[in-house]
């Protein structure tokens, strides 16, 4: 294992810490996540994108009563570090089949840590138990570090297994003629805003409307910063 | 207890999550210093009545810990039964737990977390979103700009999840164990109801403007299939989204339907 690789086998141990366990700093955001592994495997930007893709499509799930969420942070990791390995291995510019291959394999991955997460929690209410049956300050504390340490090796099991593999999965996607970048934001992102209905508020005309403007201004802006519509593209 | 000494420890309150406890194992670990000193039988007693069913949202769990710290000692210096204790504790438990749940799950999961996700992917698409798809991003102007994206996703959050979690332990602690009263204060005097309504006008504009720049991005990308190329593909997007979820199927799912569309339409991988 390089040095790359064990940096993020690291990164998945914090993130898994912080997306359940410790502060809940988001750390563990898939946005968060992917452009922090994307720095560590040389391409932020790609990273950034993978993350934020990853982050809108999971953001509908919420870690309340007795839910587990998927586990966008270390999906994020594996999918934004294997989509900058293998594109600088490769030594090719951003692909399309490529950033679709990464989103794909960090959906599968969160939906797999989901199950793992799920198996980590129901030991930790042995470690309850026991902390229990003794009743001591003592073994509350051991609890809790045994707790920790169960959350970390789960999230750098996570990185580490998955990342050769997904390194090579999206390693064939590299230099293929699948659609463009634009195509695969576009269309992927426009599912992950469906997920945001919540956020168009309980008065749903008014949410509109107010999306509307929302668009409206970031459409002229964008415009405007290009050198006016369909500008110097 | 110091505020500060409770509001670090309870950093600590979903680290032993589990179905059946939920959070028993941090609150207990964050209410430690309060059993030293005791004697061994009362320090078993605090250790069993705290290692009970709690569940409460982590951004207002400080208003739960400080009110329950608070009566703690209150009840130590009463000199309370082991019974009286665990029948007070369970009460404010429960009086706080269900009400300081759904007013800070809405507003720090339901809102705040997925708005500060699109402000921070607009952010990412406006600086460096056009060149990626342009041609090749000069590294320094990408790095930068995905390093902004992160650090506003995470001040977005982190400003008023902490100030709100610190308040609320100090809120808690100066009650005097009085559950009502910390109650009652969680809404307005934290700021959550103003940071609600906040949200309501924030949440709209934020999604309206992503849309606007996945479709801006589009029109360029889509091999010069123009302005109305772009809208048809992010408002396909949209559509299946919307639709699948009316049908009870998680966007996760939906995503990857299409990308496996999307490349099977494209030839295949390898």
């Amino acid at each position: 294992m390089d040095g790359t690789a064990l940096a993020l086998v690291v990164l998945g141990a914090v993130i898994a810490l912080d997306q359940m366990s410790v502060a809940q700093l988001q750390l563990g955001h898939p946005l968060v996540a992917g452009t922090l592994a994307g720095a560590l495997a040389g391409n932020a930007v790609e990273g950034a994108l993978v993350g934020a893709l990853l982050g809108l499509i999971l953001a509908g799930h919420r870690p309340v009563g007795g839910v587990i969420p998927p586990d966008g942070g270390p999906a994020a990791v594996v999918a934004a570090a294997s989509l900058a390995r293998a594109e600088r291995a490769s030594l090719a510019g951003s692909s399309g089949e490529a950033l679709a291959l990464a989103l794909g394999v960090g959906l599968v991955l969160a939906m797999i840590g989901q199950a793992t997460e799920s198996w980590t929690r129901s030991r930790n209410l042995l470690l309850v138990r026991r902390a229990e049956a003794n009743a001591t300050t003592g073994a509350v504390r051991v609890a809790v570090v045994a707790a920790l340490v169960l959350a970390a090796f789960r999230g750098a099991l996570t990185v580490a297994a998955a990342l050769p593999v997904a390194t090579a999965v999206v390693g064939r996607g590299v230099n293929g003629a699948g659609p463009a970048p634009a195509v695969v934001l576009a269309i992927v992102g426009g599912v992950g805003l469906s997920a945001q209905r919540r956020l168009l508020g309980p008065r749903r005309r008014l949410g509109l409307a107010l999306a509307l403007l929302g668009a409206a201004i970031s459409f002229v802006l964008g415009s405007a910063a290009l050198g006016g519509p369909g500008g110097a593209r | 207890m110091t505020t500060l000494q409770l509001f670090l420890r309870g950093l600590l309150l979903q680290a032993g999550w589990n179905r059946e406890r939920m959070q028993a194992l941090g609150f207990a670990f964050a209410l430690l210093p309060l059993a030293d000193g005791r004697e061994r039988e009362a320090r078993a007693e605090f250790v069993r009545r705290h290692l009970g069913y709690v569940s409460t949202s982590p951004a207002l769990s400080g208003v739960l810990l400080g009110v329950v710290a608070s009566e703690e000692e209150r009840l130590l210096a009463q000199g309370a039964s082991a019974e009286e204790a665990a029948a007070r504790v369970a009460a404010a438990k429960r009086q706080l737990e269900g009400p300081l749940a759904a007013l800070g799950d809405r507003t720090f999961w339901g809102w705040l977390r997925p708005l500060a996700g699109v402000a921070g992917a607009y952010l990412l698409l406006v600086q460096a979103g056009v060149v990626a798809l342009a041609g090749p991003i000069p590294e320094s102007v990408g790095h930068h700009a995905a390093m902004a994206s992160v650090l506003l996703v995470l001040g977005f959050y982190n400003g008023p999840y902490l100030a709100i979690r610190w308040l609320g332990t100090r809120r808690g602690l100066a009650g005097g164990g009085d559950a009502a009263a910390a109650l009652s204060g969680a809404g307005g005097p934290l700021g959550l109801t103003r940071l609600n309504a906040l949200f309501q006008i924030l949440g709209p504009i934020v999604v309206g403007a992503l849309a606007g720049r996945l479709i801006d991005l589009a029109r360029i990308g889509a091999t010069g299939g123009g302005a109305v190329a772009g809208v048809a593909l992010v408002v396909a997007g949209l559509l299946v989204g919307a639709g699948a979820s009316c049908w009870g199927q998680p966007p996760e799912r939906v995503a990857l339907a299409l990308i496996a569309f999307l490349l099977l339409a494209a030839g295949g991988v390898g």
